[in-house]
């Protein structure tokens, strides 16, 4: 039992790992970076929205 | 973290992930445009979450952006056809006491069963197990990534562990005891 939280389940060493192969098998599933970047790699008005978000952030 | 080094990991993470996010977000909306929107949105939230995120350059950071953007577009999704999030009621807690059933068994072979119980659970139960038990956050703070309150987050939580140990329960591999009889 993770003392912090109470809860049997956290820091299971097996869980742990079933959760990390878990992860890697749900972005084995999607298309590789190459394939995506063909569709996805020109995103004029959603840089322009996070550079505005960034631009932001640096103002703060 | 300051506003700098913030600034810079952000940059990063969308540098890295936006195309996987901009993918994840379109196949639940439908639309380009609302797809950009849930992925802004999505880093407005991790904006918040930027200490956490140790490596942006690691499948555990990009996995950790899918799982965001999917909640986000699906809640979009949801307000679009205005169909609100059923609220989930709260239950009694009846298999978050006692023993893990992960004591039972430990090698290579239990870790892809689970890995692979885990994959059969509905996302929103599968999602909110990855945010709290390998992502480390707490109730509050998976409220404020899948935009959901605190309460909804415990049901959900509590349902994934009940049908995850259902699921291990009927695998005679993790449940040795009774099967031996």
């Amino acid at each position: 039992m993770d003392r912090r939280t109470g809860d049997e389940w956290s820091g299971d060493p097996l869980l742990l790992a079933a959760l990390k192969l878990y992860a890697e098998q749900m972005l084995g599933e999607l298309p590789s970076e190459e394939q995506l970047s063909v569709t996805y790699g020109r995103s004029p008005r959603l840089d322009q929205m996070i550079w505005q978000m960034t631009a932001s952030l640096r103002r703060q | 973290m300051n506003v700098d080094e913030k600034s810079v990991k952000l940059e990063q993470l969308y540098a890295l992930h936006k195309n996987v996010m901009l993918y994840t977000a379109e196949r639940i909306l439908r639309d380009y445009q609302l797809a950009e929107d849930a992925v802004q949105k999505a880093f407005m939230k991790v904006l918040d979450n930027l200490h956490k995120i140790e490596e942006p350059d690691c499948n555990k950071t990009r996995a950790f952006l899918v799982i965001i953007t999917r909640n986000v577009a699906i809640t979009m999704y949801n307000r679009q056809k205005k169909q609100a999030v059923p609220i989930e009621e709260i239950e009694q807690m009846d298999c978050a006491g006692g023993v893990s059933p992960f004591d039972q068994v430990a090698s290579k072979e239990s870790v892809q069963t689970i890995a692979q119980y885990i994959g059969e659970l509905d996302k929103k139960y599968a999602d909110v197990l990855m945010l709290k038990f390998y992502y480390e956050y707490s109730d509050s703070e998976i409220a404020g990534l899948v935009q959901t309150s605190p309460e909804n987050v415990r049901v959900r939580l509590h349902r994934g562990k009940r049908k995850l140990a259902a699921l291990l329960k009927g695998d005679e591999r993790f449940n040795g005891s009774q099967n031996r009889r």
